[in-house]
């Protein structure tokens, strides 16, 4: 085999551009933003969710707990002796526990005071400032199974009995109806039923998966050797997939199970290049972020992918993006575990801290971008009201939900420690005392968020959430309360 | 951050890899014959709900199929799969599947390796692997990666992840034994390592090798991990108890949920909602009582306490070999009434003196609940097999899965020769875990080649990268990675990609010099396809025939996608080393394509391009050139990185 000639290595590199060129231009057919993918530019960021699952369901009661001079007296001798086995056994009162594990705070709705967990530092401040709502008795299925209440929660469907993953989640058609420009982000290591659109067998139309924004593009061949092992078997991918792919997507039925490689290599050589290239153009992760040590490393990268998130917006058509954090499952030493996550998402300096501080740095057209975000913070399900005896709380069913931004009326909906909790009910026992006792489920997530999505844009919760209008809905508040505009 | 530690491991081993180009000496041996094949009626494998595959339609491309699914591909030669695809399949299944220590016909022992009297336990391969044993195969330099101990003097879970990964591609493990075993400890009674620990982990898969070479039906496998302390320790009751004199329950009742739904598939869904959570998980928390783990002390020698518990729990009051004092009989529920001890689950009277004994109880009655017979076979089927089952094929599944009696074998052997599973529109994504073994056992000719390579051509690093580790499910208790998620992944398949681009040697290199224990001159490996390719009858290699014989070792479809596009690539990569478009390029021919993108009609008869390509595909290799043997090592990391290697099945009619 004899030598390649260098005007050939010239040419080579003359056609390597064209071809990635080629295959810019025809992306941009359907996506002229990407036109501009080359340059940094700034584009104003649309209101944009984000829904934060927490998996396992997490103990939003171990979070939030009654201040000591709660006004229903009987209330607070009889949490604390249902959840005392949760804190170190060090403490002789509930109020000495309160004062060293819970910052009080007042609620601006003008409900009782109560406690955030000290590990939830930024979350109070948050809180303070008007902008977290806390909608109490929520509930997002009806049962106590992971599979069940994740898919249920991801679907926005608190009703679903069917288990079965093959179907839309509420940020696919959110996206769906906010436009075939707009696509679901995911932010997290994997892609959820949430993120899932409505056509069976593609189900991923509207997917971004941006695990690392920083490291979303295919290794086509580059600037070096043509002849070398790596750029032969990058050309040759490249040649195969870009020409076989058309002509399979036109011959091979919607079901075909390959279909899914073909758009993977599609959106990854094309799009995850432009994302990259945009990125470099534009700011570099803050020290801030790149240094962010967490207990999760993998929060750690979820929170840098969203505020290069926010750096693109136009480029990846936000409107819904999705983040997870698991390890929510305490059965046993509950506060080793969960305070730990909660210290991660919430805590001064913390995730959502650092994240959030950068992103309000970026500069802007119109509006800041940390305005157009609002955070949805769901869980599979509740857990019981009374530990169980390994230090840790099992499966309930209601739960708390969490509204957090800028647009939110911040302030407790509902009411955070029902009354009836420390009451005998029909059956003569008092939840507070009754193992297996969990929070009353009042307000269906869906009406929740029916209202949510209604302020990304106006009359999309009836599209989204079709039954959320029937749905059980606490009286105790009005849920267009819950966001301005 | 487990797949970050394992990249940082690989990157900073400092071993030079010499990829020199050494002329091999070929030893393919002409005079090989298949195994002897005994037949023995009484293993046939038939099942109510499932027709066998007719004996026409049984072949080459059939027998791979179940390899694949089933056994990671296997090591089975080509003279075995031809002697399997000519058996009657009800016969050659039962030598193709089974949970035998040793299955010669499966996967030779090769050569002097003694690696494969250790496959029955990964403790003991790891001793081995991880020692100064003058019988162990493993370079010199990489031993220490695989030993028990880490630097620390505790377990070492980088040592257990390497393990499993290769014993998963050395000749001589009964990779199905392997994988079912897999499948049990990682996605069906799953834990994860980081709540189990590396010993009892370790323990657990290693107990469910022994309790499958044993013959344990589906009930007795159930009843293994139910009763043990890996499960114990993960979920957390081992420290449940109730009190001797109060009767007070304390624990939790994590496990006491997840047996009926993970280990049972008994959601709840037939049952009264308040009696399921309020009467049959309540009381199997109380079951659960009495099972803590002894310590061993200084056991594997590590400094740590938690290394020292033992998966194999003593249900009886004892005082351990540390001198503590377990109290499982007393601790237990209703102790003192002994066998008379009962507790109603699942609307039956559950009795026993112990935990253990309930379990048995209970297991049986759980294994016949309706939505079990109904729900096991389906995760065995989804597993192994089939991504989207049909309601039809549900209800044969779940009448073969009645017929067999709990009968894991029987079901899995009788699914695997049924016309449903060689059906061509079934089709399965292949997990990260099945893909990379696929092809890695698909590349490795023999165990010479296994130990030869370097550490960093481990298929687990490419595993951890695309978001696959042997121990640590992404679902926790709920399993490990599916081949859905895999599928669905977009940086699943932008990893997958770069592991082929980016380091092409890891399934191309044909030669590395081979240090086992320090001293002399170290013998250089050499790779020869010749071993296993066939020549024609002219004793020929021909690249047509070469890529086809290929692709067929790799993609079980029977060539029906290996279209002209690939073809072209795989064709020029054979012949040349070079790709078809540089090919042209090089030859100063004006390209059909635009850009080095070709269509089907661009290599259509007639065109510049398609003189080509009939070229390159009558060219002849000369396997004596270590670079052409090179050669196939670029087609195959042309072809493992097609869609049509993520898959199997999904054939068009």
């Amino acid at each position: 085999m004899k030598s390649i000639p260098a005007k050939s290595l010239d040419r080579r590199a003359f056609l390597r551009q064209s071809l990635y060129s080629s295959i810019a231009a025809g992306i941009c057919s359907s996506h002229p933003i990407l036109a501009s993918a080359l340059e940094c530019q700034l584009a104003d960021m649309p209101r944009t969710l984000v829904n934060l699952m927490l998996q396992g369901g997490a103990d939003f009661r171990y979070l939030f707990m009654p201040a000591p001079n709660h006004p229903e007296p009987s209330y607070v001798p009889l949490i604390w002796n249902a959840r005392r086995s949760l804190y170190s056994g060090a403490y002789q009162s509930y109020q000495q526990m309160f004062d060293d594990q819970y910052l009080l705070v007042a609620d601006p709705l003008g409900g009782p005071g109560f406690g955030v967990h000290r590990s939830a530092g930024w979350l109070k401040d948050e809180f303070e400032q008007g902008r977290v709502a806390i909608i109490s008795n929520a509930f997002c299925s009806r049962n106590r199974r992971h599979d069940q209440s994740i898919l249920n929660a991801d679907a926005g469907l608190p009703e679903l009995g069917l288990l079965n993953f093959d179907r839309s989640g509420w940020g696919g058609r959110l996206v769906e109806h906010l436009g075939p420009d707009h696509n679901s982000i995911e932010l997290a290591k994997g892609v959820s039923t949430f993120n899932k659109g409505s056509a069976l067998g593609d189900r991923l139309a509207q997917v971004v998966h941006a695990s690392d924004m920083r490291n979303m593009a295919l290794a086509l061949p580059d600037d070096g050797n043509p002849a070398s092992n790596r750029n032969v078997i990058a050309r040759a991918l490249q040649s195969y997939y870009a020409g076989r792919g058309p002509e399979l997507a036109q011959a091979r039925p919607a079901q075909w199970p390959y279909h899914v490689f073909f758009k993977h290599f599609q959106a990854t050589s094309s799009f995850g290049a432009a994302v990259e290239q945009r990125l470099q153009a534009c700011r570099l992760l803050p020290e801030s972020l790149q240094s962010l040590n967490l207990n999760s490393a993998d929060f750690a990268q979820q929170c840098r992918n969203l505020f290069d998130a926010c750096q693109v917006p136009d480029v990846l058509g936000l409107g819904v993006m999705s983040m997870s954090y698991g390890g929510w499952d305490s059965h046993d030493n509950e506060a080793l575990e969960i305070a730990a996550n909660l210290s991660d998402l919430f805590g001064d300096a913390a995730g959502f801290a650092t994240a959030l501080q950068a992103v309000e740095e970026l500069p802007y057209l119109d509006v800041p971008a940390r305005e157009q975000l609002v955070f949805y913070v769901a869980s599979d399900f509740g857990r019981q009201i009374v530990a169980n005896g390994s230090a840790g709380t099992d499966h309930g069913r209601g739960t708390y939900s969490l509204l957090i931004g800028k647009a939110v009326r911040g302030g407790v909906y509902g009411e955070m420690f029902p009354q009836r909790e420390s009451n005998a009910g029909p059956d003569g026992l008092i939840p507070l005392q009754t193992q297996g006792a969990d929070i009353e489920g009042l307000t269906s997530t869906d009406r929740i968020l029916s209202r949510a999505v209604d302020w990304v844009k106006p009359q999309a919760g009836a599209s989204v959430f079709p039954d959320a209008g029937s749905a059980a809905q606490d009286p105790a508040f009005a849920i267009d309360q819950l966001l301005s505009g | 951050m487990l797949a970050t530690n394992l990249k940082s491991l690989m990157l900073g081993l400092g071993a030079v890899v010499m990829l020199d180009v050494a002329y091999a000496q070929s030893h393919f041996d002409p005079d090989r014959q298949p195994f002897p094949i005994p037949l023995q009626n009484n293993q046939i494998v038939t099942l109510s709900g499932l027709t066998t595959l007719p004996q026409e339609q049984w072949n080459a491309v059939a027998v791979r199929k179940v390899l694949q699914s089933f056994a990671f591909g296997g090591h089975a030669s080509e003279q075995q799969i031809k002697a399997w695809s000519e058996m009657p399949p009800e016969l050659a299944i039962t030598q193709m599947l089974n949970f035998e220590w040793l299955s010669p016909e499966f996967s030779a022992p090769d050569g002097d390796d003694e690696s494969p009297e250790f496959c029955q336990s990964m403790t003991e391969l790891q001793a081995l692997w991880g020692s100064d044993d003058p019988a162990n195969p493993m370079r010199a330099a990489e031993r220490r990666f695989y030993a028990l101990l880490g630097p620390n003097d505790q377990l070492s879970p980088v040592g257990l992840y390497l393990a499993w990964s290769r014993a998963m591609y050395t000749r001589g493990c009964n990779l199905f034994l392997h994988k079912m075993a897999f499948y049990l400890t990682n996605y069906h009674a799953s834990i994860h390592i980081q709540n189990a620990g590396t010993g009892l982990i370790r323990d657990y898969y290693d107990d469910t090798l022994s309790a499958l070479n044993a013959g344990e039906d589906f009930i007795g496998l159930m009843l293994q991990a139910a009763s043990n302390g890996a499960v114990a320790m993960a979920y957390g009751h081992a420290s449940n108890y109730v009190h001797p004199i109060t009767g007070m329950f304390s624990g939790n009742d994590d496990f006491a949920r997840e047996y009926f739904q993970l280990l049972f598939g008994i959601e709840g869904a037939t049952e009264d909602l308040d009696y399921h959570e309020g009467v049959s998980i309540e009381n199997n928390a109380k079951l659960l009582t009495g099972m803590a783990p002894d310590l061993v002390l200084n056991r594997f020698d590590s400094i740590a306490r938690f290394d020292w518990l033992l998966s194999n729990i003593d249900f009886t009051d004892h005082v351990d070999s540390t001198g503590r004092r377990v109290r499982n009989r007393t601790a237990h529920y209703d102790f003192a009434l002994g066998p008379s001890s009962c507790l109603e689950i699942l609307h039956q009277s559950i009795c026993g003196s112990t935990a253990a004994e309930k379990l048995q109880a209970l297991g049986r009655v759980a294994a016949a609940h309706p939505e079990s017979m109904a729900a096991i076979p389906l995760k065995l089927v989804r597993f192994f097999a089939d991504t989207v089952i049909t309601p039809d094929e549900a209800m044969a599944l779940q009448l073969a899965w009645d017929d067999a009696d709990f009968d894991l074998l029987r079901f899995i052997r009788a699914y695997a020769v049924s016309s449903q599973f060689h059906d061509p529109s079934r089709w399965k994504y292949w997990s990260a875990f099945e893909r990379n073994l696929i092809v890695h056992n698909a590349t490795l000719l023999d165990n010479e080649e296994a130990f030869a390579k370097p550490i960093f051509t481990d298929p687990l690093l490419r595993m951890s990268a695309q978001g696959a580790i042997p121990f640590a499910p992404i679902r926790d208790v709920f399993g490990g990675q599916t081949g859905n998620d895999a599928a669905n992944d977009r940086f699943v398949f932008k990893n997958a990609w770069a592991a082929n681009v980016e380091t092409p040697e890891t399934l191309a290199a044909v030669s590395q010099i081979l240090q086992r224990d320090g001293s002399g001159n170290p013998p250089r490996w050499s790779k020869d396809w010749r071993s296993v390719l066939p020549a024609n009858q002219q004793g020929e290699y021909r690249v047509k025939e070469v890529a086809e014989w290929l692709w067929n070792r790799l993609i079980t479809d029977g060539g029906q996608e290996f279209d002209m596009l690939a073809r072209a690539q795989v064709y020029s990569l054979l012949a040349t080393g070079f790709d078809f478009t540089l090919v042209l390029e090089f030859n100063d021919q004006a390209l059909q394509g635009q850009e080095g993108i070709f269509t089907s009609a661009d290599l259509q008869p007639g065109t510049i391009a398609n003189q080509f390509y009939e070229v390159l595909a009558g060219m002849q290799l000369d396997l004596a050139d270590p670079r052409q043997q090179h050669q196939l090592g670029m087609a195959i990391n042309f072809i493992s990185m097609l869609p049509f290697a993520f898959a199997s099945g999904g054939a068009q009619p």
